[in-house]
């Protein structure tokens, strides 16, 4: 069996930096599509996953994928028109619905929501787990999710707004601390960086209802004066049907409803635009890259063609010479294939990392089978591109190549 | 044992449109002697030792090693041919610089085997020795040009050639190296009774033939058996 390795081998050794340079080329071009596909795939996942516990809800007429990215993903992109407090007390009532709970958005710490929330909320968020403590129950107390950094028995002063802004004074609410009773344990959600308390934390600060007197554990709704308002209500329908119909009631009448999937669904359909529009730029990229390289490869056989004509010489066949250049060139492509595979998962753990640090929330990067298919046709595309300095190589006549004066 | 050689009605030309460029109507060189091609740059020096070797495939005639006549075969048996049967030097060496001195002697085992036989390993480590290279391990890029054309004769030799085509093998040397090359080359044929084609352009070379042969403009000047 024939053995070109050693001499391709050695003609890679001699040409190594224009080798390499080539090499570098393929894998950054081909990681594009790599990193693209491997980070939408992670964003939709991990949206998913967060939309997941969220069956419904309802707030105030406005933009419905607003009330979505603020009251599932807590980005605290703008502030939520609010809606009165009876829309939560009618749906608590309503036979359709299983739980409710409203939310209420005002204060942060540091760069983390307080979100007020009802005693059903533990009910509505199930893949919220503790990990120390409990839910907070009494006005001021807060349970924290495990990325803000607490520990039981903390005790906190909120800042006013739903996020901080920078440059802006923090208006402390000094006069009312919390104090930490609960830990929660790593969701890889936003709550992992919130702080949850009872709503009327939130209403006391702001003056909507009296402040509990010393000692008192609890604040009852009823106490609640009419200004009482809320950001949106998270609901759990009874059942499929009445989803729909809690979602059809709740788009009317001053309120408005959505599924977070729905929205999700959405997003998501513009992201897979921006995947595509992505993708096929990425492609044409390769493609050039490909068509340069392989020019590259052919124009580089006049430095080869002594060698060529050497092997000829010295008795190697056709089929020898053929493999050692297709071998040579194939090689290149392998390797950046594979360089190309990590570049591109380095890319979308970079992406993820860095967009899952602005939405609190963890971008999984995960291979799967259709990613091999990819590399696949890659490597297929490069190793029959190899096949054409192979077959210029082939056909060097051996006295013109070993005449050659340089 | 060489190879002996007999040609008859050879001629040959660049391409098939072409006037013959080379002529030969008849030559014998016997086993283990020597042959010295000369003749002015463009002569048809190289491109006669093409066709001998089986490279080239002349247009007409005959090229009869031993017997066989190398133009009947086709390329792939002409290529076994050449592999089995020759060693070939040339005058720029065409040794591959990134590779050592070793490997680029062992490089035409990689032809049909994956690794070399530990016969042939011995048998190159031999030839290094025998030609003076000391370092075997030394990248042919940086041997001095002595020592690369010894490199190169050791690899000629390396399967025990019958004919030993040397294109210029001296040419490229300054006088202190051509003198041990070309004591080098001889020693290899006498030593191992191989036949030996041999082009070149310097008499004190062509003189230590066993026969010359003149070219000018593809033509036999003059020559024969001395």
């Amino acid at each position: 069996m024939m053995n070109p390795f050693p001499l391709l081998m050695a003609d890679l050794r001699r040409s190594f930096f224009g080798s390499l340079g080539i090499l570098v080329l393929l894998a950054f071009a081909f990681s594009a599509t790599i990193a693209v596909s491997l980070f939408e795939r992670g964003f939709r996942n991990a949206g998913a996953e967060v939309a997941q516990d969220t069956d419904l809800v309802v707030g105030a007429p406005g933009n419905g994928t607003s009330l979505v990215l603020n009251s599932v993903f807590l980005l605290g992109t703008e502030v939520l028109p609010l809606m009165p407090m009876s829309v939560f007390d009618k749906l608590q009532g309503d036979p359709r619905v299983a739980a409710a709970s409203p939310l209420v958005f005002s204060d942060h710490y540091q760069d983390a929501p307080i979100v007020g929330v009802g005693p059903a909320f533990p009910r509505l968020k199930p893949s919220l787990h503790l990990a120390a403590g409990r839910w907070p129950q009494a006005p001021f107390e807060v349970t924290v999710g495990s990325g803000v950094g607490l520990v039981l028995g903390q005790r906190i002063v909120g800042a006013h707004g739903v996020t901080a802004r920078r440059g802006v004074p923090e208006e402390l609410h000094e006069a009312h601390p919390y104090v930490v009773v609960g830990v929660l344990a790593r969701s890889d959600t936003p709550w992992d960086r919130s702080l949850v308390t009872p709503y009327q934390s939130l209403w006391l600060l702001h003056g909507i209802a009296a402040a509990p007197a010393p000692g008192s554990p609890q604040i009852d709704a009823d106490e609640t004066d009419l200004r009482a308002q809320v950001s949106a209500v998270l609901v759990k329908p009874a059942n499929f049907a009445a989803a729909y119909a809690l979602k059809a009631d709740y788009a009317k009448n001053g309120t408005q409803s959505a599924f977070p999937g729905e929205v999700l669904a959405q997003l998501f359909g513009v992201l897979a635009d921006v995947r595509t529009a992505l993708t096929i730029l990425s492609t044409i990229f390769q493609a050039l890259v490909f068509a340069a390289v392989l020019i590259t490869l052919i124009a580089s056989l006049p430095q080869r063609t002594r060698w060529l004509g050497l092997l000829r010489g010295l008795g190697a066949s056709r089929g020898y010479v053929f493999l050692a250049l297709w071998l040579q060139s194939a090689l290149i492509f392998v390797v950046a294939g594979l360089a190309g595979l990590g570049l591109g998962w380095l890319g979308a753990q970079a992406l993820g990392t860095w967009l899952g640090g602005r939405l609190a929330m963890t971008i999984p990067i995960t291979w799967e089978p259709g990613d091999l298919a990819v590399v696949a046709v890659f490597w297929l595309l490069g190793l029959l591109g190899a096949l054409v300095p192979a077959a210029l190589g082939f056909r060097v006549s051996a006295r013109k190549a070993l005449l050659r004066s340089d | 044992m060489g190879l002996s050689l007999r040609v008859s009605h050879l001629q040959w030309a660049f391409d098939t449109r072409s006037e013959p460029f080379l002529v030969l109507d008849e030559l014998s060189v016997a086993p283990g002697s020597s042959l010295a091609i000369s003749g002015p740059s463009g002569s048809g020096k190289s491109s006669l030792v093409f066709v001998l070797s089986g490279m080239e495939r002349p247009r007409s005639g005959t090229v009869a090693w031993g017997g066989q006549d190398v133009t009947t075969l086709g390329e792939a048996a002409r290529d076994a041919w050449r592999r089995h049967h020759a060693g070939l030097l040339f005058q720029d060496f065409h040794l591959v610089p990134p590779l050592s001195a070793l490997e680029n002697v062992l490089l035409p085992t990689t032809f049909d085997r994956w690794r070399p036989r530990s016969e042939d390993v011995s048998r190159a480590y031999e030839l290094l020795d025998r030609v003076g290279i000391r370092k075997p391990h030394q990248r042919a890029g940086t041997l001095s040009r002595g020592e690369m054309q010894r490199t190169a004769l050791a690899r000629a030799l390396l399967f025990r050639p019958q004919v030993l085509f040397a294109d210029e093998p001296t040419a490229s040397l300054d006088e202190a190296s051509e003198s041990a090359v070309a004591d080098l080359v001889f020693e290899a044929v006498e030593h191992e009774s191989i036949t030996l084609i041999m082009t070149t352009h310097q008499a004190r070379l062509r003189d230590r033939a066993d026969a010359q042969l003149e070219l000018s403009h593809g033509r036999v000047v003059s020559g024969g058996l001395r």
